[in-house]
């Protein structure tokens, strides 16, 4: 509260010090109107050559403090230490100055020894307490000595003749009304002007405080919008996989019998030609216009066993593509309630994929207290598997191709992380936001189903947990899935 | 005999289309796997028809249609692909396809389309 109190006053420091010089430039035209309405028109002797050096010293700090505030302090970041001894030794000056112009205007007998509360004002605004009061007390303290100085006769007592008949400078009843009506509105004014402005900041700081909390709540607001956006962004995505799980559930049993078959007989297909081929030869040599189905006998025999290959193929891929889309489907359910040791189930996944990721280097950072979780080890291990697969798919023929695999536990023990990184060519944003998207490949001709990491992702929901993908184009990638130690915790 | 050319990144496809098409007896077939060196072979060998697959790895079938309808528009273009996308079909009408037909596609729908294109092409030779 202090703090904020000070900071306020000192922004209105910074804001105001050009409003001193402006004051005083205001201060001298007043001044100067001032001598001549009371030379020419009151005919008062006074010291005149006297008020105008004091009046020519003004004018030369005020024009030193213009000039310097135009060219240099404007270029250069406010300092509000610097700003503080210049605003007291502004005030300090300009009460010095108010004190001598008083004295050689008449000293006690002067009206306008009330200026004094005009600084007693701006400093109850600007300075901090002990400051103005500090001030207050000086300004009284030159006052009294004036008068004292004067009384005494060591400073001459220059006398308003018009407003008064005799000089007063010796009437102590006199200095005494004068001494104590000046104490006790220049403190009066002190006290009164301070805790006004003090009240005013409270209620502006109570505003900044409210702002802050506005802002604050705001913020947080916006954080949280996010987040939703995110986890429903997420729930779209699980919602696609579940349909299409439940999908692909009846496509990949329809078509799992025709391929069984056609799988089978193809072989069957392909081995009978080893007897047939042989057999047409010998029969084409006598016919050389043999045709067989529509085509002539040469150009057949030079495909027909391609085309067998490459049915027999696509047979097996299909029936790939089958077997994912199973795995996709949880058609093979496996039973979920095992403890499964993440950290077996990496090591276990590296043997497996072995051949797929001997040409890179691979560092397995495992974390030896990582507390095992409940769940299916086939499924986990299949995670490991798509990861590293698609990190070899990733890297493909870089030079320097690095695979990283990691766990530690989290959150206290109560979920673990899994990552697989790799330092391949990373992703743009419209792959990362595809990434899990069943059937989404990026390497359609060498035979990607684009299954693999919509599998991890729907075995990591099975188990509770969560996925993060992080790495730009140029930056590899990495793939965290974070599984609850016990499902249904997390 | 009339000349067609098969664009497809699928070998066995490409077999696939070329033992179809001889069957028939009635054309001469080119058949290319590399999209890359699609329009040289365009160019090179005065086709009157190209069966051309669209999602390829190199070059775009997109851009190749483009690229043939701009300098051979004497040769028809059939895009044959697996992508059923029914905005890239609009997209290959748009850019001059004499037609849009996903796989599998049967030999007969096949054998239609292409004669059709064949004999307008031809006509349109004439006219010219």
């Amino acid at each position: 509260m202090q703090d904020l109190d000070r900071l306020l006053r000192e922004e209105e420091l910074l804001a105001r010090l050009d409003w001193f010089i402006r004051l005083r430039w205001v201060f001298l035209i007043g001044l100067t109107l001032m001598i001549a309405a009371t030379s020419q028109l009151l005919g008062i002797a006074l010291p005149y050559p006297h008020i105008l050096a004091v009046g020519g010293i003004i004018f030369a700090y005020n024009t030193g403090l213009y000039l310097y505030h135009s060219f240099y302090t404007r270029q250069r970041p406010p300092d509000i230490h610097a700003t503080r001894i210049e605003a007291n030794l502004q005030i300090g000056t300009d009460i010095l100055a108010l004190t001598a112009m008083i004295h050689l205007s008449g000293g006690a007998e002067n009206p306008f020894i009330f200026f004094y509360l005009f600084h007693a004002i701006i400093g109850s605004i600007l300075l901090s307490k002990i400051e103005v009061w500090t001030h207050g007390s000086l300004a009284y303290a030159q006052f009294l000595s004036v008068l004292f100085l004067e009384y005494s006769g060591i400073l001459p007592h220059y006398w308003l003749t018009p407003l008064y008949a005799s000089p007063r400078h010796q009437n102590l009843f006199f200095l005494l009304g004068v001494g104590i009506a000046l104490l006790i509105t220049l403190f009066g004014t002190i006290y009164m002007s301070s805790s006004i402005a003090h009240g005013l900041r409270i209620r502006e700081m109570e505003l900044q405080l409210t702002r802050r909390m506005l802002q604050k709540k705001s913020h947080d607001l916006e954080e949280a919008n996010r987040e939703l956006r995110e986890k429903q962004a997420q729930l779209v995505q699980s919602e696609k996989l579940a349909s299409l799980g439940q999908l692909s559930a009846g496509v990949a049993h329809e078509i799992n019998n025709p391929i069984q078959f056609i799988q089978g007989n193809m072989r069957i297909l392909n081995e009978s030609m080893d007897t047939i081929l042989p057999l047409l030869d010998q029969h084409a040599r006598g016919n050389p216009d043999l045709t067989v189905a529509r085509l002539k006998y040469p150009f057949f025999r030079e495909h027909i066993k391609t085309l067998l290959d490459d049915m027999y193929t696509g047979a097996i891929r299909i029936a790939d593509t089958v077997r994912d889309l199973k795995k996709f489907a949880r058609l093979d359910e496996g039973k979920m309630d095992e403890t499964v040791d993440v950290n077996e189930v990496v090591r276990a996944g590296l043997r497996l994929v072995q051949n797929k990721i001997k040409r890179y280097q691979v560092i397995a950072d495992l974390d030896l207290e990582l507390p095992t979780i409940t769940g299916c080890t086939n499924k986990v291990e299949q995670v490991v598997v798509a990861n590293l697969i698609n990190a070899a798919e990733a890297l493909g023929e870089r030079p320097g191709g690095m695979i990283t695999l990691s766990t530690r536990a989290e959150d206290g023990g109560k979920s673990i992380r899994l990552s697989v990184s790799d330092n391949g060519p990373g992703m743009p944003e419209h792959i990362k936001s595809r990434v899990f998207d069943p059937f989404f490949t990026t390497k359609q001709p060498t035979g990607g189903t684009g299954l693999g990491l919509s599998v991890a992702y729907g075995i990591v929901n099975e188990h509770g947990g969560w996925v993060e993908v992080a790495g730009a184009v140029g930056e590899g990638a990495m793939f965290t899935y974070h599984f609850p130690v016990k499902r249904g915790a997390g | 005999m009339k000349r067609v050319l098969v664009i497809d990144d699928e070998v066995a496809v490409l077999r696939h289309f070329m033992v179809l098409l001889t069957q028939s007896q009635r054309y001469e077939i080119t058949v290319l796997s590399d999209s890359t060196r699609a329009l040289e072979t365009v160019g090179a060998g005065k086709f009157d028809a190209v069966l051309l697959d669209m999602a390829m790895p190199g070059v775009h079938g997109r851009e190749v249609l483009r690229g043939v309808r701009e300098h051979h528009p004497e040769t028809a273009v059939i895009v044959i692909t697996g992508v059923e996308d029914s905005q890239l079909a609009v997209e290959a009408m748009q850019l001059g396809a004499f037609d849009y037909l996903y796989k599998p596609v049967g030999e007969d729908q096949l054998m239609l389309t292409l004669d059709r294109a064949l004999e307008e092409c031809a006509s349109g030779r004439e006219a010219v």
